[in-house]
This record gives structure tokens, sequence and C-alpha cells, in this order.
């Protein structure tokens, strides 16, 4: 945008120079695949006679037969064409790639050209976004941004990705990058509408995210939405319906074989048959009412979206207007999730020296059972929940629990298809996201801006737990919980280029924000009734309320400059300091970085024809967290109340907090060093970017398990360091470009090494107990020299073929690591007239699965004591002593152990479309419209991969990187088709 | 140029002075809404009362309760685990191989601890307490500090005999995390002393609620406490006179009787100490609160449901035929030997809907027995053959005109199998060989014996993480 004013301006003052005397006049129109280009330059070329095409991108100019026309306009290849006498002379102009990117946004009111930038920041710009169907704005960065690790934890409906930027830094704080949308800091990342976004920054190395100072070390996501242009109203609608399907299932024993091994376990344990199935006559009726519970949990899954944009404006006013309506099912049944969104972003010059601009974001979000633990829970359900039990009974009530009773032991699984149906689990959001700035032009190049933005949420939760067997198990709850964040910033910026090579760029930012959070809780337990749901608590039996505040506040000053000699050499430095109420005695922190570039393509000396970019650059930067509980460094009691207290009234029971003080807690400091590379060949037609890097984070804030004898539980503590070293390379080129077909591809590879150097003290390892899902222990541990995220049990060497009994080596060990060597995407546009095909594929290498859920459906563990799985063909048995599992009845197994790790790799086919442009049909123009675009596309369609449960990416640890890679049963990722239609006015 | 300078420092007064207005450099307030902080506690008479309270909270409805606590038990031979399944935890026990990473025990150890740090806690602010009692208040203080007193000699007890030498913390004040392990001595004498200063200041009934201590659980404690003592490992043998007569203290009360029928000792809501209550419990905890299904079990039925707590088979064929044999256990279809609902509890999925009996007059008087046959080294001494004819007959059983001590132990077994006494006795008495060597070969094949545990170190490992982080536990 910045360019084509610029150029606008310029080129007339060209004009007026040019004096040659031309004999003809040539005219023509300038199009590019959408309509014609307004504003595109036509100069008869060596010399420095133009035009600039009008409003219908029409232009005419006087030429001389063999000159050369040259046409040009930003961000499409320019082409020259010879005057040989032609009346008229039109120009389809094509995009160019390597240009595509060219503005960085980089922060608080900043954007750069993509060669004064000396830091390491991935982009992602809307062309990408469109071409695959989008939920929510974080599955737009998956595989797309190097150096960002994004996992799809979860397959409930509406259910974020955890995202990671150049590793983890905090063992036990949070690792969640800051996400800024359009100068609102601390958003929730998908609080924005995807169709919205004109194009993602991610801030990936400390020189680059320093200015963002205290929250800065998980790197910045910097949203900016779509803006209206100067010009023609366009008016955009979009829809798309899709149906999706899980994308595995898990191979099952079918009834009777389930039935065969659960006899010969219970018969090992006991020497007799299960009672419910010690006749052919009971086996043989169990069969007969056997119910695939795969097939009843999963559903093909219909989600349909639909979005509609205008945008326009004038010389002096700008607008974007949209709306958005998402209603996605979740594979399971009865589960939901509806967005609805409205955003307005409208700009005014309000007088030659104040702007104002303002951004409103209005959005309500509704989940239905969507909770990904609850989808976890009937994923489990799906396979582990035996067949044999119909889901009703003779009367047509449900059949809670199994009807495999008598044996050694029950199943705990409650029946999946009673808890879907019967469960009720809402969750509504309501959002205002709204941020106001003025600018004043306070002297020529010296400007004060004034911002202010609130993000308002009012998130209201309801949920009803129908009884296992009695209604006084009935639990039933509603709770309420109001974030509210308020900031403003003051902000003077000075910008100026002296002697036309030296362009100085200063910044001085005064912020304060602050967030403020409510919540208050009601919950029973115990209702003769099930038919009130959540709407009756005060009939349960027993009632609990409960109501809390926490409070932060952040206040910060400012400083950056940046200096660029001639676009050849660039200085970068910023410096922050910020204070936080968190900390009780250190509040403060500085926080500062610097960095360099040298535009080795711009030197004089430089005279390559192939290599027409060649840049290095370098930066280092600190960077901090604070990211504690408001009240974590507090001594503070509890109340646990002692509710039977024999009778007495009075049941209040103040003991000490779990948590012991600390007084003396402050930041946690990430110092990181950047080296990147660019290299553009063929007039930038192909990018390399390479960066290295190498972070230390120091002074963690690490909840340590303090020793438990001493009454405490945990402390918060600034201690131990972490290491993330890496590297991220980032290709694209434009492989085939003709008149007709467009064949663009990118590619990224990223790495990361991440290496716990010490802990407390001289603590070497911290077992911390974690476990999943309620009570599964997970067997992750921290350990001095491994990375966060490995899993520590028994090392599991087969079967002795002698009694069925598991080998196990004499002492634990490291028997596996969630981290990946490597996560890559590669991504291919073509275009072939009307014709628009992508393809992208994305993957992780080199990462373990604990695959917990397979042990589970094995039977390994007595929550589930009559395994399900087919693969329970392979058990050792006194007739099948080579077979890889250990005897139904071995007595030494282990959980915990490297027989359940296993590769998690995979390679996935994220998303293929096809569309078809169409533009000037006569249905189009009698409708007004200017094209239609319609398409297919298919998410998740194929998935390489080893790993034997439904999906290798999905983990039930959630946002938890020590819990990373812990696959206990989740919803998997779904397999998508869509259908959808854009139409353009 | 001068006159934009001139304009440009006007504009540039204004704007700090609007700024300067807005921003300002106070410290930031901390956020403290809602929270109680610890240094103005312990200031008011009600204070006391729910600090008080606070001591009992995690004992009461969490702990013992929960079958996710003590694993220690399934080392003895009242119990043993279903095998291949998620009951590892008990496994690494009955099989005499526990680990220290092992979560369940764990747990036990945390949550003991948590009640040792709410009881310091307490009785470090006796002096600000002190000041700020009168009159009538001053009794609520002392009944208070009696109460604590117990609890934390309880705990003690239970901490000592569970995992053997532990640190020794009386206060909460300057803890460092590093404390070294105490002796033996040391820690019975806390306990002892605890047990008396508790003994001497509780009244005979419990106040403001039948569950809170009285003067007679102190005694009944410390008879168990000079039992123990008296045996391993302290072997300080005169306390066995002691023990004696602390129980004939009790026994003397007249508060106590065992109820004619064992149907009355537990296992409904209806013999709930705040029901119509039983003459038989001295000490039990109240535990009618809706727990997680899968958690609430070591006393419960749901243990037995879930094969948490199965009957080793030696045990069982040892077990004296009669009314006490049908009454505690149940044989299933299949031939396995569990606890009976009648003894363990109602079933009430999720719910423990009754007492957890932790000291039966039944054990007191077999207690007063032993010590009082090793204290006098008659084994037809009348008022310990009267104790223990006592406990026989109701078991339908017949009196008989002499016994050794190992006769009552052997009782105890009987009478109080699959509750909280038998692995204590056994480490006690140094019978864990004899045990073992008992055993039938069909739970010894089931569930082979390592040797982990021994009767010279019956002690369960500290916890990984604690010694992780205080190499002094290191044993």
């Amino acid at each position: 945008m910045k360019n084509k004013l610029f150029k606008n301006l310029i080129f007339p003052v060209f004009l007026c120079l040019g004096s040659v005397i031309y004999a003809q006049t040539v005219q023509g129109v300038v199009t590019d695949v959408s309509g014609p280009i307004p504003g595109a330059n036509i100069v008869i070329k060596g010399t420095t006679t133009g035009t600039v095409t009008d409003f219908d991108g029409n232009y005419e100019i006087a030429v001389n037969t063999g000159d050369v026309i040259v046409v040009s306009y930003i961000g499409y290849l320019t082409q020259e064409i010879e005057y040989t006498g032609q009346e008229t002379i039109d120009v389809q102009l094509q995009e160019d790639a390597a240009l595509l990117e060219e503005v960085v946004v980089v922060g608080y009111g900043k954007s750069v050209k993509k060669e004064d930038l000396t830091g390491a920041v991935s982009v992602v710009g809307s062309k990408e976004l469109e071409k695959s169907p989008l939920i929510n704005v974080d599955q737009a960065l998956q595989g797309r941004a190097s150096g960002v690790q994004l996992t799809q934890n979860s397959g409930a409906p509406g259910a974020g990705l955890k995202i990671r930027v150049r590793g983890s830094n905090s063992i036990t704080g949070s690792n969640s990058p800051l996400v800024v949308v359009d100068g609102l800091i601390d958003v929730d990342i998908n609080s924005v509408n995807p169709s919205d976004i004109q194009s993602i920054s991610v801030l990936k190395d400390a020189s680059s995210s320093a200015i963002y100072g205290n929250r800065a070390a998980n790197g910045v996501i910097i949203i900016t939405t779509k803006k209206g242009a100067d010009g023609k109203s366009i008016i955009e609608f979009g829809s798309y319906i899709s149906f999706s399907d899980p994308s595995d299932s898990i191979d099952l024993l079918s009834a009777s074989e389930f039935i065969d091994f659960a006899n010969t376990k219970n018969i090992g344990a006991t020497g007799n048959p299960i009672p419910v199935f010690d006749s052919q006559q009971k086996i043989n009726d169990f069969i007969a009412k056997s119910v695939d519970y795969q097939e009843e949990v999963y559903r093909t899954a219909i989600a349909q979206n639909y979005q509609i944009s205008f945008r326009g404006g004038s010389e002096k006013m700008n607008y974007y207007v949209s709306g958005n309506y998402l209603d996605q099912e979740g594979l399971a049944i009865n589960t939901n999730f509806k967005r609805y969104s409205l955003r307005s972003n409208i700009n005014a010059d309000l007088t030659d020296k104040l702007n104002l601009s303002t951004s409103l974001n209005l959005i309500r979000q509704e989940g239905l059972n969507n909770d990904p633990g609850f989808g976890a829970g009937l994923a489990l359900g799906a396979v582990g929940f035996d067949k044999t039990t119909p889901i009703f009974d003779a009367n047509g009530n449900y059949n809670r629990q199994t009807l495999v009773i008598g044996g050694v032991q029950e199943s705990v699984l409650t029946n999946p298809i009673f808890t879907a149906r019967e469960s009720i689990g809402t969750s509504s959001v309501n959002r205002v996201q709204a941020n106001v700035a003025l600018n004043y032009n306070l002297v020529e190049n010296l400007d004060f801006n004034v911002s202010g933005g609130i993000d308002y949420a009012n998130i209201a939760v309801a949920y009803f737990n129908p009884a296992n067997n009695d209604a006084a198990q009935i639990t039933a709850g509603q709770n309420a919980n109001n974030s509210n964040k308020t900031q403003y910033a003051f902000r003077l910026n000075y910008d100026n280029t002296f002697n036309e090579k030296h362009n100085l760029n200063a910044t001085a930012i005064f912020e304060e924000r602050k967030n403020l959070s409510t919540g208050f809780n009601a919950d029973g337990r115990g209702f003769y009734t099930a038919s009130t749901g959540f709407d009756n608590i005060g009939l349960a039996d027993t009632q609990t309320i409960g109501s809390g505040v926490s409070e932060r506040t952040l206040r910060s000053a400012i400083g950056r400059a940046t200096y660029n000699y001639d676009s050849r050499y660039l200085v970068t430095g910023s410096v922050r300091y910020d204070e936080s109420s968190v900390f009780l005695k250190d509040q403060g922190g500085v926080f500062s970085s610097f960095a360099l570039g040298w535009n080795i393509n711009n030197e004089e000396f430089f005279t390559s024809e192939t290599i027409s970019t060649l840049r290095l650059r370098g930066g280092w930067g600190q960077t901090g967290n604070e990211l504690i509980g408001t009240s974590d460094a507090l001594n503070l009691l509890r109340n646990n109340p002692w509710i039977p207290n024999g009778g007495a009234t009075g049941s209040t029971a103040i003991l000490p907090g779990t948590r012991l003080a600390n007084p003396d807690l402050t930041w946690e400091t990430t110092v990181q060093t950047n080296i990147g590379l660019d290299v553009g060949i063929l007039n930038d037609r192909f990018n390399l970017t390479l960066e290295y890097y190498s972070k230390k984070t120091e002074d963690l804030l690490l909840t340590r398990q303090v020793p438990r004898f001493t009454g405490r539980v945990d402390q918060v503590v600034n201690a131990g360091e972490v290491e993330n070293k890496g590297f991220d390379i980032n290709l694209t080129g434009r492989i085939v470009q003709n008149e007709n077909f467009l064949w663009d591809f990118s590619a990224n590879l990223s790495s990361n090494k991440n290496k716990v150097l010490s802990l407390i003290g001289d603590e070497t390892e911290v077992f911390p107990g974690l476990t999943v899902g309620g009570s599964i222990p997970a067997p992750s541990i921290v350990r001095v020299g491994e990375p966060i995220g490995v899993f520590y049990g028994f090392i599991y060497e087969g079967v002795n073929s002698a009694d069925g009994n598991a080998i196990y080596a004499a002492d634990q060990d490291i028997i596996g690591d969630a981290n990946p060597d490597f996560t890559f995407g590669i991504n291919n546009n073509m275009s072939y007239k009307g014709f628009d095909l992508n393809f992208f594929f994305q993957g992780v290498s080199g990462n373990d699965v604990f695959n917990r859920a397979r042990s589970l459906i094995i039977g390994r563990d007595g929550r589930i004591p009559f395994g399900t799985s087919a693969e329970l063909r392979n058990t050792w048995t006194a007739s099948n002593t080579s077979a890889p599992l250990p005897s139904l009845n071995a007595t030494n197994t282990q959980s915990q152990s490297s027989e359940f790790i296993e590769d998690g790799s995979f390679i996935r086919l994220k998303n293929i479309s096809l569309g078809y442009t169409l533009r000037d049909v006569n249905a189009l123009d009698a409708m007004g419209a200017e094209s239609l675009r319609l398409y297919v596309s298919a998410q998740n369609l194929i998935t390489i991969t080893n790993y034997s449960g439904l999906d290798p990416e999905v983990s039930n640890g959630g946002e938890n990187d020590r819990l990373a890679g812990v696959d206990i049963g989740a919803l998997p990722t779904s397999k998508t088709f869509t259908l959808g239609l854009n139409l353009k006015f | 140029m001068k006159r934009q300078l001139t304009s440009l420092a006007r504009k540039m007064v204004y704007l700090s002075l609007f700024v300067a207005g807005v921003i300002s450099c106070d410290d930031l307030a901390i956020d403290t809404q809602g929270e109680l902080a610890a240094e103005q506690f312990y200031s008011s008479v009600a204070d006391i009362q729910s600090g008080t309270l606070g001591v009992y909270s995690v004992l009461s409805d969490k702990l013992f309760a929960n079958s996710e606590n003590y694993c220690h038990f399934w080392a003895a031979d009242d119990r043993t685990a279903a095998t291949g399944s998620n009951k590892t935890f008990y496994l690494e026990y009955d099989q005499m191989q526990p680990l220290d990473t092992n979560p369940w025990q764990t747990n036990g150890w945390n949550q003991l601890w948590e009640i040792i740090g709410a009881a310091n806690t307490f009785l470090d602010n006796e002096e600000k307490m002190r000041a700020l009692v009168q009159g009538s208040d001053e009794e609520i203080l002392d009944r208070s500090l009696g109460e604590v007193h117990y609890l934390r000699g309880l705990i003690y007890f239970e901490l000592v005999r569970t995992w053997g030498t532990i640190p020794l913390l009386t206060s909460q004040a300057d803890v460092t995390g590093q404390e070294p392990l105490a002796s033996f001595e040391e820690i019975y004498a806390l306990i002892i002393e605890d047990l008396i200063f508790a003994k001497n200041n509780l009244g005979p009934t419990s106040v403001n609620g039948i569950y809170r201590a009285n003067k007679w659980m102190a005694q009944a404690l410390l008879a168990n406490v000079y039992l123990t003592t008296a045996g391993f490992p302290l072997k300080n043998e005169a306390n066995y006179a002691l023990a004696a007569a602390e129980a004939k203290g009790v026994m003397d009360s007249g508060i106590f009787a065992l109820e004619p029928s064992l149907n009355g000792i537990m296992g409904v809501q209806a013999n709930n100490l705040s029901e119509d209550g039983n003459t038989e419990a001295i000490i039990a905890f109240p535990a009618n609160i809706g727990l997680d299904g899968w958690n609430a079990g070591n006393y419960q039925a749901e243990s037995i449901l879930f094969g948490d707590k199965w009957v080793e088979i030696a045990f069982y064929n040892n077990f004296p035929e009669g009314t006490r044999k049908d009454f505690t256990f149940d044989i299933s279809d299949t031939g396995q030997i569990f606890y009976s609902i009648e003894k363990f509890g109602e079933q009430d999925f999720g719910n423990v809907n009754k007492d957890i009996n932790y000291l039966r007059y039944a054990e007191l008087l077999l207690i007063y027995a032993e010590a009082q046959i090793r204290a006098t080294g008659n084994n037809s001494e009348a008022s310990a053959l009267s104790a223990l004819n006592d406990v026989r007959e109701r078991a339908g059983l017949t009196a008989v005109a002499s016994a050794t001590w190992e006769d009552v132990v052997w009782e105890k077994a009987w009478e109080n199998a699959g509750e909280w006494s038998r692995w204590y006795d056994i480490i006690r008495t140094e019978t864990l060989d004899e045990v073992n060597a008992i055993r039938d070969p069909y739970d010894n094949n089931l569930t082979p014996l390592g040797n982990g545990i021994t009767e010279a170190f019956p002690w369960s490992p500290i916890p990984a993480n604690d010694v992780s982080a205080n190499p002094n536990l290191q044993k």
C-alpha cells in the first residue's frame, strides 16, 4: 500500500521532466486476473516519458515506432512490449510472487520493507489463508511458518492448537506466544475470524520481539486485519460446507473374539469363565446384540461457514466491515461449535494532521460438549467399552455400564453413547475487542500517537453430568467469568531521511495494561431428577459456591531506533523497561536488543546477474516472561471444609496453603542470538532464508515441588536454565511462469533442540508426578541434559517365551522424547487460466508418543480389564509362545514402559483444493458481480505414519509441554471434504 | 524554522502535561483481593476454631478413605491385590518390592505431612493466640491445643510405623526442606509427649462434633504407642506395662463396650458415630462425602468391587471357622476370596457414607491382653484372658484358659482382618519371615515375593521426589 502510494506520487514528478516530441499515440487497458489495474505505470523505456492508468485501467501515451513500452505495477511482474504501430496495446500483468510479502509488520505501528528487516520474522499472508477453509486462525500457521510448531492436540470442534515458537523455554510456566491484533496486545488468537486477516507476522528472534519485553520470550504473533482502500467498493460473499469423518479407526476384536479373550484371561486368573459368558447360549445372545461403538460414537460431521465483507473508501476515509457465521459439528455425536463475528475497521483523516483509526470486533462462540477432555473420554469409550454390551437393555434403558460383570474385575468405562447423549457441557464466550488510535503529526517527520483498547470477555460454562447408576451421583453446575483487559499507550515517532542516504526512525512509547478477571461458580451434587439439567442447581443435595478475582498490571516504557544507510547497512536497537504487579519486591525489568543487517546486493562491488538479493543479518536480545498467577508469590491460607464435622455446624477449616511464598520472585529472562541469511535469485523469483538461533532462558519461573515433608506442595522460584538451539529454512519460488500457467512453491523446515541445562540447586531431575485424564500417571520426567517432554520408565525387552511374562531391563531409564527432530511444510499453488490448485503437506519427524490408549485397550490396566484391541490376537499363549504380546495373565507387566512408546512421525496432506474462477460471464454481469470462485477441497486426506493409534498428533497433555505426546485416547483429527464459493462484487 | 521549533516546543509541553497527567510512577499494587493472608490469621477465637478444624480436614475425608494412599498394608498377609492390572501399586507391596516412585504411596506421605504442617503452624502461633484469649475462651484454646497435639502424635505414629526414620519437624518456621532424619527414639519421644499432653488437656467427651479428639482417644492411642515402642525397632520392653496401664485406663472408663453382634461394629451408615453410633468405636473418622468412585476405597466396599483388596489364601485357611469368618469374608462364584460387604460397608458407588474405624474397642482389649501377658510374663493372667475371651466369645469361639502373646497377636489378625493393624503388628513382632513362610503356594506363584522389604527393614521407601530434593533422606 505504502509503495503504491509512493510510486503514484513520484511518477508524476518524473513526467514533468519529459520533453521529447512523439509522433503517434497508443492506448490500451492494463488488467490482472481479477480486473483492471488503476495507477499502473506506463513508461517509454530509456526515457522519463510516462503516464499512469486511470480508474478503469485505461491509458494513453505518445510513442514512436520501435519504442519499448514498460508496464509496471507494484506486486506484479514488469512487462515490456515493443511498439510496432498497434492501435491498442492491452496488457495483463502477472503477480510477482517474490514481492507479495514485501512489507513486514514488526509491531507498535511499524512496518518495514523486507529488505530492511534485520530480525527473524515469518509471514503468512491472506493469499495463503484463502486456499484452505479455516476454522481457527492458529490452523493458518501450521506448516506455513518456519520456526513455529503447531500441534492439534484434540479433534474436538473449535479446539485450538498448541503454538510454540522455537521450542519451549519454560518448564512449568506458559510457553504460549503473545498475540497482538491490530495493536491490541495479549488477545486470544482464536478470537479473530480467519477470513478477516490480512497478514500474520511471527516475531521469532529477540531482536524483533524484545520491543514487547516481558511477555515476548515465547515469540510474538502480530495479526493485521483487512482494511478498506481508496477506490471502488468491494463486496465479497463466501460460503462453504464441509463433511468430516475421523481420519482413522482402531482395529478391534469381533464380539466373539472379545468373549474368548475375556474368558481366557478370567480362567487364567480364577480358573473359571466370566459368569455372563459361561454358556454358549449366553455367548450367542451377547454376540447377536453386539455394537460397534466406533460407528456409534462418530458420525459424518457437517460444518457450514458464511462470510460477507464490505470494503472501500475515499481519499479521507476507508472502511472494512465483515460478518461471519460458522457452525461446526464435532466428529463425536452431540458435540458442536458455533461462532458469530462482526468486525468493523474504520480509518479517517480528520484533518491534514490528525488521523483516527478504529477497530471493533464482536465475537460470540458457543460450544456444546466440545471440551477436549470430554472428547477424550468418548474417544476412549468408543474403542475401550466392550461391544458385547448393547446401548440399551431390554426395557429401553441405557446400559450405563458394562454387562461383563463378575469376572476378576470390571471395566470402569461408562457407555460412551450414554455419556455423549445425556451429558450437557456448554460454553459461551461473548467478546468485545475495541481499539482506537489517534495520530497527530506534530511537525514534519514527528508524530504523536495515543491509543487505547479493551478486550472484554464474558465466559459462561455450564455442565450436567448424568449419573452412572443413581441420581445421587448427578452433578451439575454453572460458572461465569469476566475478563477485562484494558490498555493505553502514548507513542512519539520520528522518521526522517538525511542527505538521501541516511534514514533514521526513532520511537518512544509509554504503555500500561491491566487484566482484571472475576469468576463465580455454583455447583451441585445429587439431584433427584435429571430433567432440570443445570438450570436448577438449588435442587442439589450438596451445593457449593465459589468466587474469586485476580488482577495484574503492567507498566512499560519503550524506546526503539532504526538506522538505515542507503539500504546497505541496517542497525536496529530497542530497550524496554517493564514493571509487573505479580512480583512483590523486584517488579521492574529491563530488556534490550540490537540487530545489524547488510544488504550485500546493494553494494557497488556486487554485480551478480543471477543473485538478486544477498543479505546477512544478525541480532541479539533479551525478552522476559512474567506469566505466573497473580498470588503465586504470597503466603496464603486455604479453606479445606470439613463438611461432616461430626454433626456440628461450622465447617470452615483453615490450614496453610499448598504453595510456599516467595517474596523474591522476579522475571524469567530469555537471551537469544539469531543469524540469518537471505538469498534471492533471478529477480527474487526464488528466495531462500536460513536462520540459526540459540536461546538460553535463565531464572526460570519454575514451580518446584518442595519436599512434601515440609507440608507444602510447591513454590514458584526463579531457578534453572533451559536452552533451545535450532534453525529455520524457508524456500519459496515460482517454478513455472508463463502466460497461462503459474506454479508457486514454498517449503519450510525447522529444527529445534531443547535441553534442560540445570534445575534447582544440584537437582538433576524432577518427578513431576503428572497425571492425565484424571488419575492416569504419565511417564514424563524433567532431567538435566534432556529436553522438556521426555519419557522415563521400564525398558521393555519382549516376552519370556516360557511363561508369557514380560521382560524388562533391570533399571528404568529415558525411553522416549516427545520433541520432534524436524517439522516441515510444503505448499504448492498452481493456476491455469481460471483454475487454481493448492496442495499443502505438513509433517513432523522424530518424535515419540506414549500410546497409553493402546495399553488400556489391550487390557493392561484394571480400568479396562478385558482388552478390546485386535492386537490381542498376537498374545502369548501356551501354544503360541513366540507372540509379541505378553500373556493375558502375565503378572509383571508395566504400563510406564517402552512397550508403549511409538514413533509419532507423520506427513500429512493437510490441504488439497481445486478452484475455478468465473468472470465476464453474462450471469455474473446480470447480478452485477465481478467474479465467482468455486472450489472443492479436502483436508487431512492422507496421513502417512507408523503410529498405531488414531492420530499421532493428538495429546491429552494439552498446553503442558512436560506432557507432550501422551495419548490416552483423544478425538482424532478429521478427514474433511469441502465445497465452497466466493462471490465478489 | 525558528517559528516551527517554538511551535514544536509548545506542543511538546502540552503533550508532556497530558501524558504526565495520565501516568503514575507508584509501585504497582499487589493482587491480594479475596485471599486469606497467613500473617493476619490466628488472631480471633473464630480463627482458633477454624485453624483447629484445618488440622483435621486433610485426615478425615481424604486420607484414610482413599484406596490410593496406603499401599503398604498390602505387604501384610491379610491382603493381596489382583494381578496384571492397575493394581501395580499394591502389588509392589504385596510382592515386598516397592518403588520409591509409587504414586499412591507418595499420596499418603504427602497428605500426612500436610497435617503435620497444619498442626505445627497452629502450635507456632500459640503465643499470639494466648495473648488474645480471656476467660472461657482460654478453655477453647487449651482444648484446641490438646486436639492439635493429639493429631500431630497420631500422624507421626503413622509416619514412623510406615516409613521408619523420618525428619522430625516441630515448627514450620524456618523449614528449609533439608532437615535430616531423626532417630526412632526422638520421634517416639515426641509422639508420647504429644499424646500425654492431649490426654491431660482434653476432656472425656468430644466437643463441637462427635469425631473430635477427647481424652480417651488420646489415651487409647497412647496404649498402642507404648505397645509398639516395646517391640521392634525400639524394643523398650518396659513399655508393655505402660501400654497395659493406659489401655486399662480406657477400659475402666466404662464408656466403651463390645457390640453384642459383629454386625454392629461398622459396615453401615446407621452405625456411624454421628448416626445411632456404636459402643465399640474409640477412634473413627467420618467420611460421608462424595469421593471420586475410583478413589473411594481402602476401607470401603468399592475396594472389594474393584478387586483392590483380596485375601491371601493361607490367611483365609488359617482363620478360625465360625460366625466371625462368615462375617468377614465372601467367596465369589469363581472361588475368589473377598472381604465382605457386611464388614466393609454397604456399597454406594462413589460415596463413602460410613465411618472409617481406626481403633475399635476390640483392638484395645487385645492391646491390653498382649501388653499384660508380656508385662507379667503370665500366660494365664486373668484380666488379660478376660479381655481376650471377650473378643473370642463374640466371634463364636470358645474361651481359653491360657494364651501366649503370639496367640493374642493372631487373634488380633483375625478380629482386625483387612483393617489397620495387621502390617504394623507384623513389623513390631518381627514375624514377617514366619508369616511369609506359611504363604500358600498359589499366592506365591501369583505374586512371588521379592526382598525389598524385609523383617529387618520393613519400611516403605521415602518418595523419590523428597529424597531427590533432600539427599539427607537417603537411608
